[in-house]
């Protein structure tokens, strides 16, 4: 957005002065203006065709004043514009408060800014378009226009608290119409409905940055933001759709990829076996061992990875099996052990068990070459077992689901932070679903 | 076709398009981070690597200068531990 530009072609503009307190005031709208505040007495008037100026009211003095001064010019929405009026207003049947920026452009048309707890929303008037409201479910309402769908966010009458500047309508006469608004954040759809007619306005989130920067001040003269404002876009809300197919691409990517990687490296079974275990009773052999077992000769088509299945016929006993997985070229040895332990019994009728039978260990990048397996069974008391062995050469699907799962971290999160942000959005609206949810 | 309609269908495209690549610039590091994951997974696959983890405890390779330990054994290795 272009800064704040110099005031070489501004229109002209030209001063009165106050009726009441004879303080000149500067306005900019020669042709367009009959209604005035000043900002000296706080009176408000009417001066029209170069008669008599005419009291309207007398304004106290006002509790907040404008951030933007009267006077002030700014390019906003690549506009030049300048602020020529200022309407502190608050809702009749609430505590709320919020500011309006009367704006005047070089055509001498009108936009307004306003300002609710440091939200901005530019608003421009909807020329020749009437549209109408539908009610859905519940309290929900919905204005649909060839652009988008907006719905209900709140209706109000509006009290004027005061006003300075000029414009070309009785501000105070706005205090009878009831307003509703609709949103569709970053946008809204004000309408302004009294006996004779009904008006509807577009307005336009904009940032406390955006603002600043185009009426050319600090971001520190601007008013804290609080709370969530009724059409603020919600986190990530301009990019949630790319974010989505991202997404879907990438996990599509990696579905494609395992397929690939199964079709390359399809997964087979090398070796499958039941062995029966015998005593060593050989003298240097350690209590409670027995003879190795050792498989007969398996190829590899590496680098892949190995699953080795062990399952034992336990009967309330442990088994603790150390294997090596041997490649008869190199004599490069993979070991790894195994404790299989299956206990079970009865406790006051309740049948009980723990521990399993069987167990799996995975061996990763195991290069291509033949191998065999040398299992060293230790079990207790040296009872005889049953020690089946299967090794299946496998694309294990725990990396895809891994991947998928990391990649899909990011997206619900910012699902999430969307749903918040609309639930706290919606939580101030007496037009929500939130209660009946 | 006009020329006219075609330079005005071109300026929507380029529009569009202008406006998804500043899309795509608000999200460049989750897409980094997507392509990054893709890549390890591809690597994964064509290596025979387990991500979750691998159940070697020890690599003994004859030919070279000594064993040392795998990664993530669930179980320690007794000491009476030999090769046939």
């Amino acid at each position: 957005m272009a800064e704040a530009q110099p005031t070489a072609q501004t229109p002209e503009s030209d001063t009165l002065n106050c009726p009441n307190c004879q303080g000149q005031i500067t306005y900019y709208d020669i042709t367009g203006s009959y209604f005035y505040g000043c900002p000296h007495c706080h009176f408000y008037f009417v001066y029209q065709n170069e008669g008599p100026a005419k009291k309207i009211r007398e304004f106290p003095a006002p509790m907040v004043l404008p951030v933007l001064p009267i006077g002030t010019e700014g390019y906003l929405n690549k506009h030049w514009l300048r602020v020529v009026g200022y309407i502190y207003r608050k809702e009749q049947k609430g505590p709320y408060f919020w500011s309006e920026y009367a704006l005047l452009d070089r055509k001498g048309v009108y936009s307004m800014l306003a300002e609710y707890d440091g939200h901005w929303t530019y608003i421009e008037k909807n020329p020749e378009q009437d549209y109408t409201e539908r009610h859905a479910t519940g309290k929900a309402y919905y204005v649909d226009t060839p652009e988008r769908q907006y719905r209900l966010f709140n209706r109000y009458h509006s009290e004027t608290r005061f006003v300075v500047g000029e414009f070309d309508w009785n501000v105070l006469g706005d205090d009878q119409l009831a307003v509703s608004e609709y949103i569709h954040p970053p946008y809204v759809l004000t309408c302004e409905k009294n006996k004779n007619q009904t008006e509807w306005y577009l307005g336009e989130y904009k940032t406390p940055e955006a603002i600043a920067t185009a009426f050319g001040l600090s971001t520190k003269e601007m008013p804290l933001r609080k709370g969530i404002g009724a059409n603020q876009p919600s986190p990530g809300q301009q990019t949630s759709k790319l974010l989505l197919d991202v997404t879907i691409i990438m996990v599509l990517i990696l579905v494609i990829g395992q397929l690939l990687l199964s079709a390359l490296k399809p997964g087979r079974t090398l070796h499958n076996e039941a062995y029966t275990t015998t005593t060593d009773t050989s003298k240097q052999a350690q209590a409670n061992t027995f003879k190795p077992i050792i498989t007969p000769a398996f190829e590899v088509n590496g680098p892949a990875m190995l699953a080795v299945a062990l399952s034992s016929s336990l009967d309330n006993q442990w088994v603790e099996l150390p294997v090596s997985l041997i490649n008869e070229q190199t004599g490069q040895a993979y070991s790894f052990t195994k404790v299989l332990e299956y206990y079970y019994g009865t406790d006051g009728g309740e049948s009980w068990s723990e521990g399993s039978r069987d167990d799996e260990a995975y061996l990763s990048r195991i290069p291509s070459g033949k191998y065999h397996l040398n299992l060293y069974p230790y079990a207790e008391n040296r009872q005889t077992l049953n020690v089946s062995v299967q090794v299946r050469q496998v694309n294990p699907l725990s990396n895809t689901f891994i991947i998928a799962i990391l990649l899909v971290i990011y997206p619900v999160f910012q699902y999430l932070r969307r749903r918040w942000f609309e639930y706290s959005r919606w939580s101030n609206s007496d037009y929500s679903d939130i209660e009946s949810q | 076709m006009s020329i006219a309609a075609g330079q005005t269908a071109i300026i929507r495209i380029l529009k569009v398009n202008k406006s998804m690549l500043k899309n795509l610039l608000n999200i460049k590091y989750y897409i980094a981070g997507a392509a990054f994951l893709v890549g390890v997974f591809l690597w994964a696959g064509f290596t025979g690597t387990r991500l979750l983890g691998n159940d070697t405890e020890t690599i003994e390779d004859p030919s070279g200068p000594g064993s040392h330990s795998g990664r993530s054994g669930r179980h320690g290795s007794r000491g009476y531990f030999y090769h046939k």
